[in-house]
């Protein structure tokens, strides 16, 4: 949570507005399930970020990988240990993260420990979303 | 010969179909009927499933719609899991409301 509301006030200085969950899609009237669908399928959310640290942000992955108006804006961090290509672990999610590289290719290995070559989190979504933002300022998406 | 074309209403009632024919499934529905509002790591030790792949069937779970996850404020436990109403309806026709989980 410390990463991600730090995150959220270095985006918020740049002019960048970012919706953390367990912030901001609270509500005692909506399940928050509904909130979260709604908010991420809209027109005007253009990235997500998953970190897939937290097993509560596994399960979103997994629950949104395949919608067909969320899977594109999906950018998915993950420990380089961990990562489909880079890494050497298996199974059920290892197999899930692969798919979405060859489907939309956006699966990013980090490291924030300074163990490897890979960047910190942090600086791969300050990177791509200030990228980002460049790129709909020129009309290019 | 035409292609029968498939609703998306009967669709998403196949993904359900699919969803509920799983073992590690149908044993973390029952668990979350037995007890609501379960965190992650208290789901992983009730049923026994290895986090990874817990993970990986809520998420199949929660993308059919039948669990649902509440966000915790100021909490360690940021994820609560619970079924939705349509959740509990799909287990109260299985008889899955009466079970309760041989744990192996």
């Amino acid at each position: 949570m410390k990463k991600r509301r730090k995150l959220d006030r270095m985006l918020e200085e740049q002019g960048i507005l970012s919706l953390i969950p367990e912030d901001d899609f609270v509500s005692d009237d909506v399940a928050p399930s509904l909130i979260e669908e709604a908010v991420l399928e809209r027109a005007d959310v253009d990235l997500i970020f998953v970190d897939t640290t937290s097993w509560g942000s596994v399960t979103e992955f997994v629950q949104f990988h395949d919608k067909r108006n969320i899977a594109p804006k999906l950018r998915v961090l993950t420990p380089y240990e961990y990562h489909p290509i880079y890494g050497n672990s298996t199974g059920y999610l290892t197999d899930v993260y692969l798919n979405h590289v060859v489907k939309y290719g956006h699966v990013y290995a980090y490291d924030d420990e300074g163990k490897s070559v890979f960047p910190t989190s942090e600086r791969i979504v300050i990177t791509i979303t200030m990228r980002y933002r460049k790129l709909v300022a020129l009309g290019k998406i | 010969m035409e292609k029968p074309s498939v609703n998306m209403e009967l669709r998403e009632k196949l993904k359900v179909y699919r969803a509920l024919d799983n073992d590690c499934r149908l044993n973390i529905l029952i668990t979350l009927s037995n007890k609501p509002n379960i965190a992650f790591n208290d789901l992983a030790r009730e049923t026994s499933i290895e986090k990874g792949l817990l993970a990986y069937h809520l998420g199949v779970l929660k993308d059919v719609g039948l669990v649902e996850s509440e966000y915790k404020r100021r909490s360690k436990k940021i994820s609560m899991f619970r079924l939705t109403a349509k959740g509990k309806r799909v287990i109260s026709e299985l008889g899955l409301d009466k079970v309760s989980v041989n744990k192996k």
